[in-house]
């Protein structure tokens, strides 16, 4: 960071005037502060982690939490603001909030919704808390034995082991009419096949030179 | 029959569509989320903080176990001295420049910032913030005008800032005592407060020494104010001609019992002025370079040496270029002399080659100050030098190792002394120019470095490692090199023989792994807490690098912006391979790979760069490097050298499709600015390939962000020079107002897997496949008729530079960066949208716009091949969905065939990496109660994107400041190698339709094995039975 200062006085004159005008422009901004609170388990604020960010507007102001869960922008323009808390552990609401010179307002609102809509207004310094904590990872289903035996393969197994038993038995106690009712409602409940291509079908027709129209079959003749 | 070749068609075709509709199915579950046990083994993340340039510890006599430093990136961190690893830190806004750091009753205060100024104190242990005191409206100006300083009496402290405002503010809460205000207008900028001895009746003061601007120079100008109320005592104004504020040093005081001076250089003297008074003493120039025998053949101007010791010191160091060749520094130590009040000569320190740095600390428990000279000996050694003031000689010269060809000069250097039983212990923390940030100690173990030039990448490349059985056509199976030794066949065959025998022992770990492909995602079962394994002495004992079965272990090449080329294994969390360091100003533009790992040739890297040469002119310049080992490539071959360079300055390379015959190298097109395009190599065989080639190539140059223009270009071949041309083909002049914010990337590794979309009735929109079209963001800051800014999306194709698509987007915030990638036809991008009407809200919104050859379905360009010079232009269908994260950077995932999904990554500025489905960012998805067919083409009805955490791909990982997102294929389709980078480096494998080709990691092996099992014991019981109905039928 140390370089020789030999740029022209002129630059650093600019600086400062820069710096005197943006004082005078932003005379009607507003000091905006809050505190963070943590989650029941440990809702002392001092165990937010201290990468935690508050930012306004998608990083046009960003202040960092002190250890007791405040944040301060100390010189916020004019005009209405998305704040979001940037937060490793939980989850804190968005808030919209408008900043006019003396009498600042804040209300949560959810992203993608209408931003003229006003309702759950906040009081002002903020007092957050957070609306859940965050999870990042999917919990893993370990084996279990009950499990197994819920498994579809398992139950098919079975099922079908118990209709080798029984089927037999099952038929026949069944008289000869009721066999042929039951023959012929197997027959109807042949569903035609739509919307979805059959792939055996498919598969045969390939394999088979594609020969499905019996015009070109017909050709080759 | 049909042609066998057309089945075997259409079997691949069916294969695929098959593959699709497993695919689809899978994402019928849409968040692919992380298994626990999965983080920290399949990705790893390397914390960095960038190159210290400013360091404290906390004043102890045992020796410290933290040290604090501030870097060039904006980062404030606690290193823990014995290991290098990272205590904590804390990741500053950009541009958020610390200017001060100070260890305040244990704890560590920073003043930083740009347009706003913050004096922070955090906790020493954890790095949290205490108290944060900003004062409203005032920013920081560059250079100097911040400084801080603690009064002795109540350790309170007093803040600079501005340049003009000095606080005194309670060190325990944070707030403001007092305020003094320089007069509104005054010309006069203040640079340093000390407290010292105060004049006649007045006891408690501080002093703000000041600069005020002359016409042709500064002169001095100091108040005195009150330490306790703040009110100006008195003015004192000393007539002197000050070029630069570095030609003032303020030292002594620090308690109000202790003068304080002013030492200053101006034209031909060396001044001197205790505060308090207004009478300088003087030495002449002449006098000084007399003195000082080092100094004797001085050609430059003396300047101050900072030795960073604390208030209370009254030594200071003069140093000044020496030497025939202008290449030695001198330096001399000087001490303020109590009674004389004038400067007095100490030491001479003696002419050195090279850049020298110093140091200078006190020996614990005394005031007795110890200087330490870090430089270069020779291209092995670094040496450091201890002076010990009070003795007046120098009592230790420690060599260490220092390769040149890694780290070149020391560019920072940091003493401390300590006390370990009777003696004197040494620990040194220095940088150096390539970034790395180094420490050494009397304990061998307790000498470290951080490779910190990783937090300065600027590009990424991916080598693929050769395979095993490549490697050895090189090597024999016993690991020799085959030149090494003449062995009879007999012999050779016996050797093979044993070398087999031996390989046996591999086989039960291969036979598992083949088994069982996930134990390669594995390894150990639960995640290992993060590691700095590229802290140490580096690894030199590198296994021979080769591929793993999928693919999925390759070498990273990283270049960054301090010239410096490290490679890194995208296994073994990142351990890095070989580094290289190229000095003198190189500005490394482009590294590409132009022969991947080959039949016994290693990977070759061209490493293009640009210097400035002594007459101030750009060279370009080119090395040829192999990409396992880091060494320069030599070829016997003259037309293949290991560097070349040309006497101009660097535009633009990129690849040829062309390969030479010779090497099996891709043919790299160099474009100087003199507008003349070089091949290299550029053998006879390659020029006549490439001027066949020319006629066909059109490339965009030169369109940087903020251009106001965007150009195309092409080769010309004059035919009797002999000679290549570029010259511009075509210019497409924005709007007023307008200039180029974003030109969006593509992915480096692009397949295009299906030609177009299914839609929900069958029917397919053809995808849009010119290859040749980028996607350009222009913003307009200050329109002349609206308020806020407004920003365009062009979509040109770079053939012929004619606008495929524009769009507009009223009222873009622009502190929010706008990010662009594309990919076949598809372009996402992000920005900040301050609301177009007055009701519509504010927020990050992520645009995504597909391409497709026609609006209606199943119809196609007429033509066989796409052609640029035609007059088709795409149907673009866009759709912008409300974001919930700041973005900071966008990627795209690769995979090998494009039959996987794709996920657009999103670097957060909330320090994490994202992965967003495209199914969510498809401008399909039906607004409204989605129609049967749109539930048909499984579109997801129009939402938000969520603000789920499950799909950040780095968890609960601080990965800081991502910058570039770049993805790379591996051998399984499913997966895709990404590394984020910018101030951290973050690396994982990602699979954005699940790792569909190899076994899921829950895949329960025992319940496969049981239903085997029960299967077999079933059919066991069973067949007697069925044995014995069936010879009962028989009988019956």
């Amino acid at each position: 960071m140390k370089s020789i200062f030999s740029r022209p006085i002129f630059a650093l004159a600019a600086t400062v005037v820069a710096l005197i005008s943006l004082s005078a422009t932003t005379t009607s901004a507003a000091q905006i502060s809050g505190v963070l609170i943590g989650a029941e388990e440990t809702p002392h604020p001092k165990d937010l982690s201290p990468r935690t960010r508050v930012i306004l507007s998608g990083g046009q102001y960003t202040a960092t939490i002190t250890r007791d869960g405040r944040f301060v922008f100390p010189d916020v323009g004019e005009g209405s603001y998305l704040l979001q808390v940037q937060n490793p552990q939980y989850i804190y609401p968005t808030i919209k909030l408008i900043v006019t010179g003396k009498d600042s307002r804040a209300h949560v609102v959810n992203i993608g919704t209408d931003w003229s809509n006003n309702d759950n207004a906040l009081q002002l310094p903020l007092v957050l808390t957070p609306r859940a904590p965050v999870s990042y990872f999917v919990p893993r289903e370990g084996f279990k034995i009950s499990h197994l035996f819920a498994n579809p393969m398992m139950l098919m197994m079975g099922f079908s082991l118990l209709m080798l038993f029984v089927m037999p038995k099952l038929m026949a106690n069944m008289d000869p009419e009721a066999m042929e009712e039951m023959q012929g409602m197997q027959d109807a409940a042949q569903m035609p096949n739509f919307e979805m291509p059959d792939i055996s079908a498919t598969l045969a027709k390939f394999s088979t030179g594609g020969g499905s129209s019996p015009s070109s079959a017909s050709k080759k003749k | 029959m049909a042609p066998s070749t057309s089945r075997g068609h259409h079997r691949v075709a069916f294969q695929a569509w098959t593959l699709w509709t497993i695919i689809l199915a899978l994402l019928a579950t849409t968040v692919v989320a992380l298994d626990e046990s999965q983080a920290g083994i399949i990705d790893w993340h390397h914390k960095w903080i960038g190159t210290p340039y400013v360091s404290t510890a906390p004043r102890t006599t045992r020796g410290s176990n933290l040290v604090y430093v501030a870097t060039d990136k904006n980062v404030v961190a606690a290193i823990k001295a014995k290991s290098g690893e990272l205590a904590w830190r804390q990741v500053l806004r950009e541009g958020e420049t610390v200017h001060a750091l100070r260890t305040v009753t244990g704890n560590l205060l920073t003043l930083s910032g740009s347009t706003e100024i913050h004096a922070r104190l955090l906790d020493a242990k954890t790095g949290q913030v205490l108290w944060d005191f900003s004062p409203a409206g005032e920013g920081a100006i560059p250079e100097f005008g911040q400084a801080v300083t603690t009064t002795s009496e109540d350790s309170n402290l007093i803040i600079l800032t501005q340049g003009a405002h000095v606080r005194k503010v309670s060190a325990k809460a944070g707030t403001e005592l007092w305020h003094w205000k320089a007069e509104e207008g005054s010309a006069t900028t203040y640079l340093s407060i000390l407290e010292s001895n105060g004049f006649s009746d007045h006891r408690d003061v501080v002093y703000v020494v000041g600069l005020q601007r002359g016409i042709a120079s500064y002169s001095l100008e100091i108040v005195a104010l009150n330490s306790i109320t703040g009110n100006a005592v008195k003015t004192f104004n000393i007539r002197s001609e000050i070029s630069t504020f570095e030609d003032v040093q303020v030292l002594g005081g620090g308690s109000t019992s202790k003068d304080g001076y002013i030492v200053w250089l101006e034209q031909d003297c060396l001044k001197v002025l205790t505060l308090g008074t207004d009478k300088p003493t003087q030495t002449t120039m002449k006098g000084i370079i007399s003195e000082v025998d080092s100094f004797e053949q001085l050609v430059s101007k003396l300047d101050f040496v900072a030795l960073g010791l604390p208030e209370g010191h009254t030594l200071f160091m003069l140093g000044g270029t020496v030497g025939e060749y202008h290449d030695s520094k001198g330096a001399g130590l000087f001490r303020i002399n109590e009674e004389t009040k004038a400067a007095e000569f100490l030491s001479d320190f003696g002419e050195r080659t090279g850049f020298s740095t110093y140091s200078a600390a006190t020996k614990p428990g005394t005031n007795d100050v110890v200087i330490l000279r870090a430089f270069r000996d020779d291209e092995e050694l670094g040496a450091l030098e201890l002076f010990d003031v009070a003795e007046d000689k120098v009592m230790r010269h420690q060599n260490i190792a220092l390769d040149f060809e890694k780290y070149a000069h020391i560019s920072f250097a940091s003493l401390e002394l300590y006390s370990k039983g009777q003696g004197i212990q040494v620990r040194v923390y220095f940088s150096t120019m390539d970034g790395s940030f180094h420490a050494f100690s009397d304990i061998e173990s307790e000498c470290w470095y951080r490779e910190e030039s990783l937090a300065y990448t600027r590009n990424v490349e991916f080598v693929d490692l050769p395979e095993r059985k490549l490697w050895t056509q090189d090597v024999d199976e016993t690991g020799h090199a085959k030149t090494a030794k003449s062995l009879t066949i007999v012999e050779r065959y016996v050797e093979r023989l044993t070398a087999h025998v031996l390989q046996l022992k591999g086989l039960p770990a291969f036979i598992i792994s083949y088994a069982n492909p996930s134990s390669l995602f594995k390894k150990t079962p639960t995640a290992t807490e993060y590691s700095e394994v590229q802290i140490g002495a580096p690894n030199n004992t590198i296994q021979p690098l080769y591929r793993d079965q999928f693919g999925l272990r390759k070498i990273l090449i990283f270049s960054t912006d301090k010239g410096k080329v490290v490679a890194v294994d995208s296994g073994n969390k990142g351990q890095i391979i070989w580094s290289r360091f190229f000095p003198w100003g190189h500005d490394l533009k482009n590294v590409v790979i132009v022969r991947h790992a080959n039949v016994r040739l290693p990977p070759v890297l061209a490493i293009i760069g640009q210097t400035i040469d002594g007459g101030g002119n750009r060279v370009l310049r080119l090395y040829r490097l192999n990409a396992l080992t880091g060494e320069d490539y030599q070829t016997e071959d003259f037309n293949f050298p290991s560097s070349a360079w040309i006497p101009a300055g660097y535009l633009g390379a990129f690849k040829l499709p062309l390969e030479d015959p010779d090497e099996k190298t891709q043919v790299l097109c160099l474009i100087d600015d003199r507008m003349h395009a070089t091949t290299f190599p550029s053998t006879r065989v390659v020029q006549e390939a490439f001027k066949e080639l020319s006629d066909d190539i059109y490339f965009m140059l030169n369109n940087k962000v903020g251009e106001k223009a965007l150009k195309g270009y092409k080769i010309i071949v004059s035919a009797d020079l002999d000679r290549m041309d570029v010259e511009p083909a075509w210019t497409i002049p924005f709007p007023e107002g307008e200039e180029i914010a974003v030109i969006a990337e593509r992915p480096t590794y692009e397949v295009m897997a299906s030609l177009g979309r299914v839609l929900g009735d069958r029917g397919v929109l053809y995808k849009y496949q010119n290859p040749n079209y980028a996607a350009v963001i222009t913003i307009n800051p200050k329109p002349k008729l609206g308020v806020a800014p407004y920003m365009t999306i062009y979509l040109v194709d770079t053939v012929k530079g004619s606008i495929l698509y524009q769009a507009t987007h009223e009222n873009v915030g622009l502190s929010q960066p706008i990010l662009a990638t594309q990919y076949e036809n598809n372009v996402v991008y992000t920005f900040w949208s301050e609301g177009e009407t007055s009701t519509s809200a504010k927020g990050y919104q992520a645009v995504a716009l597909e391409l497709y050859e026609s609006k209606t379905r199943n119809q196609r360009t007429k033509s066989e091949t796409f052609s640029s010079f035609s007059n088709e232009r795409p149907d673009v269908i866009a759709q912008s969905f409300p974001f919930p994260h700041s973005a900071t950077a966008i990627g795209v995932t690769s995979t090998k065939a494009g039959i996987s999904s794709k996920d657009i990554l999103f670097g957060l500025s909330r320090q994490s990496l994202l992965a967003v489905n495209k199914r969510f960012l498809d401008p399909r998805r039906p607004v409204g109660i989605p129609t049967a067919q749109e539930k048909e083409e499984m579109l997801i009805p129009y939402a938000p994107i969520s603000e789920d955490p499950r799909q950040l791909l780095s968890y609960n990982l601080e990965v800081a400041g991502i910058k570039k997102i770049a993805t790379s294929p591996t051998l399984l389709e499913s997966t895709t190698i990404v590394v984020a980078y910018g101030l951290d480096v973050f690396t994982t494998r990602h699979a954005p339709s699940k790792t569909f080709d190899i076994l899921n990691e829950d895949f329960s092996k025992l319940q496969l094995m049981l239903t085997i099992v029960v299967l077999t014991a079933v059919l066991f019981f069973t067949a007697p039975m069925v044995r014995k109905k069936m010879l009962k039928e028989q009988w019956y």
